[in-house]
C-alpha cells in the first residue's frame, strides 16, 4: 500500500474513533426536550462550518485521490496532474479562508447571530488538532520508512505531500472540531 | 474544584411575559435561540452577561433567575 493510502485508511479510523466517542458522550448527556416535530435550530457558525467541512473534504478528497490515482511520481512529474491538485487544494484553503472571514464578520456585526455560546465552541474546536497533526505525521514516518528501507532514499516529493496533508488535516480537523464541539455541548 | 450545576427559571419567566418565544428572547438578549434552549435545559451555563441581559429583559434581579442546584 502507498504512503497515501495509509494516510487515507488512518485519516479515516482516526475519524471512525472520534465519531464513536463523540456519540459516547452525546448518550452521557440529558436529552434536549423538544415539542414534537421540532428538531434543534442550527445556528449560523453551524451551518456554515458544515458546509465548510463538506466542501473541503471533496476538494480534499479529490486531490488526494487524483495523488492516490495517477502516484506520486506522475503527479510530481506532469505539470497539468500537478497543477490540478494544488488548485484543488488551495480551492480547500479558499473556502476555509471564507468560512473564517464570514464568521468574523458575522460576529463583527453583533446581531446575536453569534454569541459567547459559539465563540466557546470555536475555541474548543481546535482540541483536536494536535492530535490529528501526531496521527498524520506518525502515518508518514512509518509508511514512508517502511517504503523505502531497502534503498534508505525517500523521494523530496514527499515533503510537498506531507505538508499538504498536515495543513488540510488542520483544516478539516478545525471544522470538524466545530461540528463535533457541537455534539458534545 | 467541581463543576456548579445551575438552575433557571427562564422558561417559566417567559410564558410569564406574555408567552414571549425562545427567539423573541434570544434576539433581546443578543444570543440564539440554540443558547436559549440549551440554557432552559440546564445544558449551558450562562457568562455574567448574559445572565445580566437576561435579568434585564425579565426585569429582576440575577439570583431571582438562577440558582446554585
Amino acid at each position: 500500500m502507498t504512503p497515501i493510502l495509509w494516510i487515507i485508511v488512518a485519516l479515516l479510523v482516526a475519524g471512525i474513533i472520534i465519531y464513536m466517542s463523540s456519540l459516547a458522550t452525546r448518550r452521557s448527556l440529558p436529552p434536549i426536550e423538544l415539542a414534537d416535530g421540532e428538531t434543534l435550530p442550527k445556528t449560523a457558525l453551524q451551518k456554515r462550518a458544515s458546509w465548510a467541512f463538506a466542501v473541503v473534504a471533496a476538494l480534499t478528497g479529490a486531490a488526494a485521490g487524483c495523488v492516490a490515482f495517477f502516484g506520486p511520481q506522475v503527479w510530481w512529474d506532469n505539470d497539468a496532474v500537478r497543477l490540478a491538485v494544488t488548485f484543488l487544494l488551495l480551492g480547500g484553503l479558499g473556502v476555509y479562508l471564507a468560512f473564517t472571514i464570514s464568521i468574523r464578520s458575522l460576529e463583527a456585526r453583533g446581531e446575536g447571530k453569534f454569541d459567547e455560546r459559539d465563540s466557546a465552541i470555536m475555541g474548543r474546536s481546535c482540541a483536536g488538532v494536535g492530535g490529528a497533526m501526531m496521527v498524520v505525521v506518525t502515518v508518514w514516518m512509518v509508511a514512508l520508512i517502511e517504503a523505502h528501507i531497502e534503498t534508505r532514499l525517500i523521494p523530496s516529493y514527499f515533503l510537498h505531500l506531507m505538508f499538504w496533508s498536515c495543513v488540510m488535516t488542520n483544516v478539516l480537523a478545525s471544522l470538524g472540531g466545530i461540528l463535533l464541539a457541537y455534539r458534545r455541548a | 474544584m467541581p463543576k456548579a450545576e445551575i438552575r433557571n427559571n427562564i422558561r417559566r419567566l417567559r410564558f410569564e411575559h406574555a408567552e414571549m418565544t425562545q427567539q423573541e428572547l434570544a434576539d433581546r438578549v443578543g444570543c440564539t435561540r440554540q443558547t436559549i434552549i440549551m440554557l432552559e435545559q440546564g445544558r449551558y451555563v450562562p457568562s455574567l452577561a448574559l445572565a445580566l441581559k437576561i435579568g434585564e429583559v425579565f426585569a429582576m434581579p440575577v439570583e431571582e433567575i438562577f440558582e446554585l442546584a
